[in-house]
């Protein structure tokens, strides 16, 4: 089966997918993280990532694509209690917590979906809504442009 | 060659290039990451997080606890941080002469240079009545607990704010270029007068020769050398101190290299109110606390907000409950504490090279985080919340440190002439060379150094 992505194979694909429903399973407004088919932009975040932590990243995402759905929840909500963990481990889950969340929020808050998806975008329900006027300083530059 | 490399285009990088090139010398600008503009900055949060930060946005400190931003793009962190603009006052200032035996670290030298700088910037503060209303319940807050405030002052044009302008996006760079960052400012000034700029150069070794300085970088992939009579390191805490420890020969005569690293950790909570606030409209920043006994706590509060993405990463919760959180976005508002930090970080390479920052916070930063924390949820309470919520993931605003100034080569690695101790054809000024953390916003302070530091270049 082809990947969606140059950098994950489908079942690294599957695994992310996955991981991202755990995090953000949807409810009544906010669809699903694998609903909006953001992973589809996987590769926005993959091509910049460094080499040794996208090692890593596929290593863990393959288990994901196999582990049932609980084990990948309570893995994740371990993680989120990593804040108080002392010590070494604690230092791990974190490192681990900042990656994987990390990417999950990012995909699903980009506002990227599949071009097959239909529902309203996360940032549509969050209302999120923002831009900048540059119509002056358009106007500007291209009468600089023009002179 | 050269006259002058510089390693890093941000505050200081850009500073010393347009003193530079206006006195004469000839100057190259390298730079890490790419080279945007108005037109081009990626817009998405998500690509220009991974666009614009090393290592994507997501370096923390070694136990995971505190999580460091450095803009990785020409004009550096300038270009996507808030463009604030603040003087040290006698704290401050004492504070690093006591550290460092420098005795220009005082109110009538700063006072003279900041002068100097404000006769060459854009620098205002947002007029009252842009306040957004995320500020409003900053000041009401801060008003109804008797607490002082001022504006901040910021290095910007005009933002728009009457034509609706949202500054939340200029975190990604400002598409009217009225942020004023070296890219619109120094940068473009120097490149006028004729300096060349290399992006995509990531600065690897230095080589110090009896006439010389080698810079050898990879750029595009391939391996290239740059060749300068001095080199200005103006990467920033973490790049200065890391290109020098991959040049085992200088920092085997720099025994304090790496240390003292600080970052004003910051925590943000939110409240939650019952009618929308739109944080995210309008002027993003534009109070801060300005209260003597805060000051002393080592406790700086201002308004501040976060985009989507960055604003799920500190909610706490998964599932159902993080859902609850981030749909009420519209309905929050969000205060941040930064404390002035003990200098007990270090920052070291690990085995395949990779920068590794030990910053633990002290028992006083824990207290001084706590103690802004409490105060942030009385603010918010007393400004209208129904509810806050704490977070837990700590940001480092300012990388500062590693390369600390001072008269005593065995304690710093900067000499008060803004030379390295042992290498006087190295040169810094940026935050590298702080020998504490202020508590204040260090940008004004870099380009005043920075000023300095390159008058002190062009007179030898």
């Amino acid at each position: 089966m082809q990947s969606l992505s140059r950098h994950l194979s489908a079942a690294q694909v599957r695994g992310l997918e996955r991981l991202g429903d755990a995090y953000i399973p949807g409810d009544e407004q906010l669809p699903s993280f694998a609903r909006t088919g953001c992973v589809e932009h996987v590769d926005r975040i993959l091509d910049y990532m460094d080499s040794a932590d996208l090692k890593s990243l596929k290593l863990l995402l393959g288990v994901f694509a196999y582990v049932p759905h609980l084990v990948i929840v309570a893995l994740v909500a371990l993680l989120e209690t990593s804040t108080r963990v002392p010590g070494p481990v604690g230092a791990a889950l974190r490192f681990v917590r900042m990656g994987i969340k990390g990417l999950v929020v990012s995909l699903y808050y980009s506002g990227y979906v599949a071009q097959s998806y239909k529902g309203p975008s996360p940032l549509d329900v969050l209302g999120y809504e923002v831009g900048v006027y540059t119509a002056d300083v358009d106007a500007a530059n291209s009468a600089d442009t023009a002179a | 060659m050269y006259d002058f490399a510089i390693i890093g285009s941000g505050v200081s990088g850009g500073r010393i290039a347009y003193e530079l090139t206006k006195g004469g010398a000839q100057c190259v600008l390298l730079e890490a990451g790419r080279e945007f503009h108005r037109g081009t900055y990626p817009g998405n949060e998500m690509d220009y997080t991974t666009q614009m930060f090393w290592n994507g946005g997501l370096e923390v400190t070694r136990d995971g606890r505190v999580g460091l931003l450095r803009g990785k793009c020409l004009g550096g962190t300038s270009v996507v941080n808030q463009a604030d603009l603040d003087r040290f006052d006698e704290l401050a200032l004492t504070d690093w002469r006591d550290r460092s035996g420098c005795e220009f670290f005082n109110l009538g030298e700063m006072n003279r240079l900041y002068e100097y700088l404000v006769t060459h910037l854009a620098m205002g503060e947002i007029a009252p009545e842009h306040y957004n209303a995320n500020a409003r319940v900053f000041l009401r807050g801060l008003e109804r607990l008797g607490y002082g405030w001022h504006p901040l002052v910021r290095a910007q044009t005009d933002c728009a704010l009457a034509h609706g302008s949202d500054c939340i996006v200029c975190l990604g760079g400002c598409p009217r270029d009225a942020k004023q960052s070296a890219l619109v400012t120094t940068i473009r000034e120097a490149r006028r007068a004729g300096m060349p700029v290399e992006t995509e150069f990531e600065a690897q070794q230095l080589l110090v020769q009896s006439d010389r300085v080698v810079v050898r970088g990879i750029q595009h992939g391939a391996r290239r050398e740059i060749v300068a009579a001095r080199a200005v390191l103006a990467a920033g805490a973490l790049g200065n101190t890391a290109l020098l420890m991959r040049s085992p020969e200088i920092a085997a005569k720099l025994p304090a290299l790496g240390h003292k690293f600080c970052c004003h950790p910051q925590l943000m909570s939110y409240g939650v109110f019952e009618e929308p606030v739109d944080s995210h409209k309008g002027a993003l920043q534009s109070v801060q606390t300005h209260d003597e006994r805060l000051r002393r706590a080592g406790i700086k509060l201002e308004n501040v907000f976060a985009p989507p993405i960055a604003t799920a990463m500190l909610m706490p919760g998964i599932g159902r409950r993080h859902a609850r959180h981030m749909r009420r976005y519209r309905h929050l508002a969000s205060i941040e504490v930064a404390i002035r930090d003990d200098p007990i970080g270090r920052i070291r390479l690990d085995r395949r090279q990779r920068i590794v920052v030990d910053k633990p916070l002290s028992r006083d930063d824990r207290g001084r985080l706590d103690s802004g924390r409490q105060l942030i949820k009385e603010l918010l309470v007393a400004g209208g919340a129904r509810e806050v919520i704490e977070c837990r993931q700590a940001y480092g605003l300012h990388l500062m440190g590693g390369c600390a100034i001072g008269i005593d080569a065995t304690t710093s690695v900067v000499s008060p002439d803004f030379q390295m101790h042992g290498h006087p054809r190295l040169w810094a000024a940026d935050s590298s060379i702080f020998p504490s953390a202020p508590g204040i916003n260090p940008s004004f302070t870099i380009m005043a150094l920075s000023y300095t530091a390159s008058q002190s270049m062009l007179a030898r």
